[in-house]
């Protein structure tokens, strides 16, 4: 690709003044709750024989920019002269999946609006002939900003995701000789692990509640379908078809311009969650039409098992960009594996429910002990809940309870996607810089008194 | 800095590439000056205090005659000695004289000697050199050896920053000498971190470390220094081991910095301000200095010592800090008689006559000033309180009224600088909001209310039609006009580039003087910079129980003193005060990071969330100065009124607090 404008930071020079975001704020009249441009500071509690260093860091108007291609509203554009990457106030629904796909925490939630916006490159200053004002404003030439090429778009620094998806900026790293400085002063280990807890989270259960809810929904809609065509009993039409619009309404509930979320479907062709939303849609009216009407042909009961366990499948790719420490990359509260386990106990089957119980349980036993040893919290009284209500769901699958049964596996369902939500995490600079001094073996020697 | 205006509002502030010494940008309280400017919060019209403590808008008529009768009444019941005047370091131009002009012409005043910044370094940089000047900025960058003293540069001088970078790119050396791992000292190879308090007997120690080695400049000194002998042998009075531990610093620290300082040149020292606001200032600060003289790094290109620039007072006759003492013989009309570092107890102690009346301007001494409790009693002591402000200060809310203060937007005036030498312009190209006025025309309302008029008001205080030729009589004897700044900033005339290097040193012998007569006679103190612990910091050396750590105020990055604290714009980054402790002292106390702890002494209490650092000296803990009472912060609770040795400075940085869990 040839040059385009870029970012070029000079750590070395950067002494965190925070000039840089606040002519940004200036410049782009935000409130000073929003801010485009932030500083990320590595080690600020100063362990010992490691680096202090900031990340000034805003949009870096990627080449592959993940907003633009998961953006399900297509509210992304391309300047064609900059390649700023650029949010369309007018078409953004609000739901925030750009802040969870972009790795370097640019998009911002304009909560009176109900839009995101982000840093826009100062596109109509570059536009004049300008540069971007938080270039102008750098009063010790840290951040500048150049005609760059791929191959010299490098940034190998703590915090700084290595993504691959085209970053347009340079940052320069700390020359080797200027690293730390020799401290005269016998050295102690600050707290700096309680800098986690500063960390604002993208992802609460507080605040997606109504996802977390959605997305049991769906697999049990799914599960419940499928055990049907494979022969089990047919499910209410009117309760089927209640869950499924709740759902649905849940789901949109949490978009900051709900007038718009039609608006949710103009994506097919790139984004998860687009898809998500037209397949659960295609799933719903297809397999309601099933029921309510009796004669039509069976294929199209297949084709909506298809689109049920492709929906699935959809979710999970939604939700593949988030983080839940201690997790490979299967982990129990996974909607594939709820849709299966729902199919099952439908339809009786504590061989395939057993099985998929195990697996679940392994999965999820595993996390919390991976958890429990980096130092994260288990929540233990929830964990023995949900190990105990499936387990006792076997139970009484087999002693013939079905609805017994049904009601604890969806308890235990219920409990991990709920903790889902708690564990998981969208990774931010700020996250990656303690994930880097984390694992630097300076950040945890000891010192003696 | 340029501004853009739109519609009547400040929308950008950008930096004038024609100022060599800050082309990149203005520091982030510039740039804040577009809410500052436009600040909701901002003092529009006159207030008057109300009997429950709150205030009301009253007209400029009721403002000025109440004040014009109140002053009348105190002149002549009292004299014109009971009205107190003080003004601090806001906003700055030549119009700033035009206050202590007016009250001449009322027939004097009381005022205050000393300043709470720095005249004691000043001091020492005049007895030492003779005068106090220095390289210009960007000579830095030519610098191979640099030697950041007490200084954080990067939150109190960014610009400097630039040229420290340029240097390193060079292949220079950089060490920093300060208690704290700062912003500063992640460029440094070496940090230093001393007791705070004992920089002169590191200093010492280095010196003598040179001369035990031969790692000085004999020829140097042969022609341009002068006392090197007695120097010489005051260093020998004690070991390198004593200092050490009297400083709290591993003897190879000394070594590593004695080598360095005795094999490289060019070396500058760049020395801060927070460490001559102890008792024994003057003589840490002549001790630094001569580290210069004895390895001849002073007079060329990347050389020096860097405290304070001042080519650009060029108004004034005097450019040394002879300004701030009292005058050898009083002029009758205005008493010079409170010293800045004792304020709160000097205003209350004065008699013949007493203080009825205080006028404020420019400052915050509620904050700013040592013992916050004296100031607060002293002011609450008068029957007459005016401030003038542009916001609600801790200051304000002690005023009967209050008058609203202009923006440095809003009045044409001309600027000088301590660090570069540019004299500029700063046009007035916004007008007063609300019922805003220049203090110029406060002034001359209350002269026609008190009957001064005539050619000697309009040579003090121009009238609106006559401020530019009133600057350009300022100007005149410079053999400038205001046309000539017009164009952007200008050197001042006669500034250097490189200082003294005709090798010339306007002092007493004409060299540089490691020994001053002029120290003992004005001052009292040792012709030697011989060594002394300050007086509460002594009491730590010794293990005091009950108070045993050294509290820090320095300034941040985030505000100038107690200005810019109050914007949202700055709030951002530094939401709170909070104190800053070593990670073994609040382990030992049992506090946790982030929670309230109490900080205190027997002067006063500041409760503050800590935080946990481990880049702060074992001993020490910090808080920025400048939080107003509101944000509780007031860190001048816990310190003390006395002044520095030498120049009537305030040596307020020598406090032992205790921090315990709230």
């Amino acid at each position: 690709m040839s040059a385009r404008p870029s970012f070029i930071l000079d750590v070395n020079k950067c002494t965190g003044c925070h000039a840089c975001a606040m002519a940004c704020q200036i410049a782009n009249d935000l409130p000073v709750t929003q801010p485009w441009r932030e500083v990320r500071t590595f080690n600020e509690l100063h362990v010992p024989d490691v680096e202090l260093m900031h990340l000034s860091l805003a949009c870096n108007h990627c080449a592959d920019a993940p907003c633009m291609e998961q953006c399900p509203a297509r509210a992304f554009r391309r300047d064609e002269k900059t390649g700023a990457v650029l949010i369309d106030a007018d078409s953004c629904i609000g739901c925030r999946y750009c802040a969870w796909v972009c790795p370097y925490g640019a998009p911002r939630f304009d909560e009176e609006r109900g839009v995101m916006t982000k840093c826009n490159f100062c596109v109509d200053k570059q536009h004049e002939g300008g540069e971007p004002a938080c270039v102008t404003s750098c009063p010790t030439d840290a951040l500048t900003w150049g005609e760059l090429t791929d191959e010299e778009h490098i940034q190998d620094v703590p915090g700084f995701a290595q993504a691959g998806i085209g970053p347009a900026i340079r940052i320069e790293p700390l020359r080797s000789k200027r690293l730390v400085p020799e401290m005269t002063h016998p050295p102690a280990m600050p707290p700096w692990r309680r800098l986690r807890g500063k960390i604002t989270p993208h992802i609460t259960l507080v605040h997606e509640w109504t996802l977390a809810l959605f997305t049991v929904m769906v697999p049990v809609l799914v599960g419940v379908f499928t055990a049907w065509r494979f022969g089990g009993a047919a499910p209410d039409w009117k309760i089927f078809l209640g869950i499924g619009v709740a759902g649905m309404a849940m789901s949109a509930s949490h978009l900051g311009r709900k007038d718009r979320s039609w608006r949710a479907a103009l994506h097919l062709d790139e984004s998860w969650l687009s898809r998500e939303i037209v397949l659960v849609g295609g799933f719903l009216g297809v397999s309601s039409g099933m029921l309510v009407f009796g004669g039509l042909p069976s294929w199209l009961g297949w084709v909506a098992v298809a689109l049920g366990f492709i929906t699935l499948a959809a979710i999970d790719q939604v939700y593949k960009v988030t983080l839940i420490r201690g997790a490979g990359p299967l982990h129990s509260a996974q909607v594939l594996g709820t849709g299966l386990l729902v199919g099952a106990v439908w339809n009786g089957l504590p061989l395939v429910a057993g099985a998929v119980v195990l697996v679940k349980l392994s999965l999820y036993l595993a996390r919390k002990n991976n958890r429990s040893r980096l130092g994260l919290k288990t929540h233990p009284a929830v964990g023995w809940l949900r190990v105990a209500a499936p387990s006792l769901g076997m139970v009484a699958l087999v002693g013939d309870l079905p609805w017994v049964a049904m009601v604890l596996i969806l308890i235990g369902e219920i409990i991990d996607r709920g903790e889902f939500y708690v564990e998981v995490e969208i990774p931010t600079p700020n996250s990656l810089q303690l994930d880097e001094l984390d694992a630097r073996p300076e950040a945890h020697a000891v010192f003696g008194g | 800095m340029r501004v853009t205006v739109e519609d009547g509002r400040l929308t950008a502030i950008e930096p004038v590439e024609a100022n060599e010494a800050t082309p990149e940008g203005p520091c982030l309280k510039g740039l804040s000056y577009v809410e500052r400017q436009h600040s909701p919060d901002r003092i529009l019209h006159p207030l008057k205090r109300q009997p429950d403590g709150s205030f009301s808008r009253i007209s400029w008529d009721c403002a000025l005659d109440e004040v014009a009768t109140q002053l009348k009444k105190i002149r002549d019941d009292h004299g014109p000695q009971a009205i107190f005047h003080y003004a601090a370091s806001g906003t700055k131009g030549l119009l700033n004289s035009c206050s202590l002009a007016f009250w001449r012409l009322l027939g004097g005043c009381t005022t205050t000697y000393g300043d709470l910044c720095w005249p004691a370094g000043l001091e020492a940089t005049r007895l030492t050199l003779g005068e106090n000047k220095h390289n210009a900025p960007w000579d830095l960058a030519n610098a191979r050896l640099i030697i950041f003293w007490g200084k954080n540069a990067a939150e109190t001088n960014i610009h400097q920053m630039r040229f420290v970078d340029q240097a390193l790119d060079q292949g220079a050396r950089l060490i920093v000498i300060d208690p704290r791992r700062t912003q500063t000292s992640e460029r440094a190879e070496l940090l230093i971190q001393p007791r705070p308090g004992t920089d002169g007997f590191l200093a010492l120690a280095i010196a003598r470390l040179l001369i035990e080695k031969g790692n000085i400049d004999r020829g140097f000194i042969a022609g341009n220094v002068h006392g090197f002998d007695e120097f010489a042998a005051m260093v020998n009075e004690r070991t390198v081991a004593e200092a050490a531990r009297i400083c709290d610093v591993p003897i190879a620290a000394n070594e590593k910095l004695a080598a360095l300082l005795g094999s490289i040149k060019p070396a500058t020292i760049c020395a801060g301000f927070g460490m001559q606001r102890y008792t024994n200032s003057g003589q840490t600060m002549r001790a630094l200095i001569s580290l210069c003289g004895i390895t001849g790094n002073i007079g060329y290109p990347g050389a020096g010592w860097v405290y304070a620039n001042l080519q650009t007072q060029v108004f004034g006759g005097v450019r040394d800090p002879i300004a701030f003492y009292p005058p050898d013989k009083p002029d009758g009309q205005v008493r010079v008689s409170v010293s800045t570092a004792r304020l709160g107890r000097d205003m209350q102690a004065q008699t013949g006559p007493p203080l009825k009346f205080a006028w404020v301007e420019r400052g915050n001494p509620l904050a700013q000033n040592p013992e916050t409790h004296a100031v607060r009693k002293a002011f609450r002591a008068l029957s007459f309180r005016v401030v003038v402000e542009q916001f609600m200060t801790d200051t304000a809310r002690e005023a009967d009224i209050i008058l609203p203060a202009k923006s440095m937007f809003e009045q044409t005036d001309v600027i000088g600088a301590y660090w570069h030498h540019y004299l500029q312009l700063r046009p007035g190209i916004l007008d007063m909001p609300g019922e805003v006025r220049a203090e110029t025309e406060i002034f001359r309302a209350l002269a026609s209310r008190l009957d001064i008029g005539g050619p000697d008001l309009d040579i003090a205080i121009p009238g609106s039609g006559d401020l530019e030729t009133w600057l350009n009589r300022q100007l005149a004897p410079l053999d400038l006009t205001l046309d000539d700044l017009k164009d952007g900033p200008l050197p001042a005339p006669g500034s250097e580039n490189v200082v003294f290097a005709d090798r010339k040193f306007p002092t007493p012998s004409g060299r540089i003087e490691l020994v001053s007569s002029e120290a003992k006679e004005r001052w009292g103190i040792d012709p030697l910079p011989r060594a002394q612990l300050p007086g509460e910091t002594a009491a730590e050396v010794n293990h005091d129980p009950a108070t045993p750590l050294q509290m820090m105020t320095p300034n941040t990055k985030n505000r100038i003193h107690s200005q810019f604290g109050n914007l949202d714009i700055i709030k951002q980054f530094d939401p709170g005060p909070e104190v800053t402790i070593h990670p073994n002292d609040a382990a030992a106390r049992g506090i946790e990071h982030g929670e309230l702890a109490r900080v205190f002494n027997k002067r006063g209490e500041l409760q503050l969330p800590a935080r946990i650092d481990a880049g702060i000296r074992r001993g020490c803990v910090s808080v920025t100065n400048g939080w107003w009472g509101e944000q509780g912060g007031l860190v001048n609770k816990l310190s003390e009124g006395r002044e520095t040795d030498v120049a009537h400075g305030a040596a307020f940085h020598d406090n032992l607090v205790e921090v315990k869990k709230a």
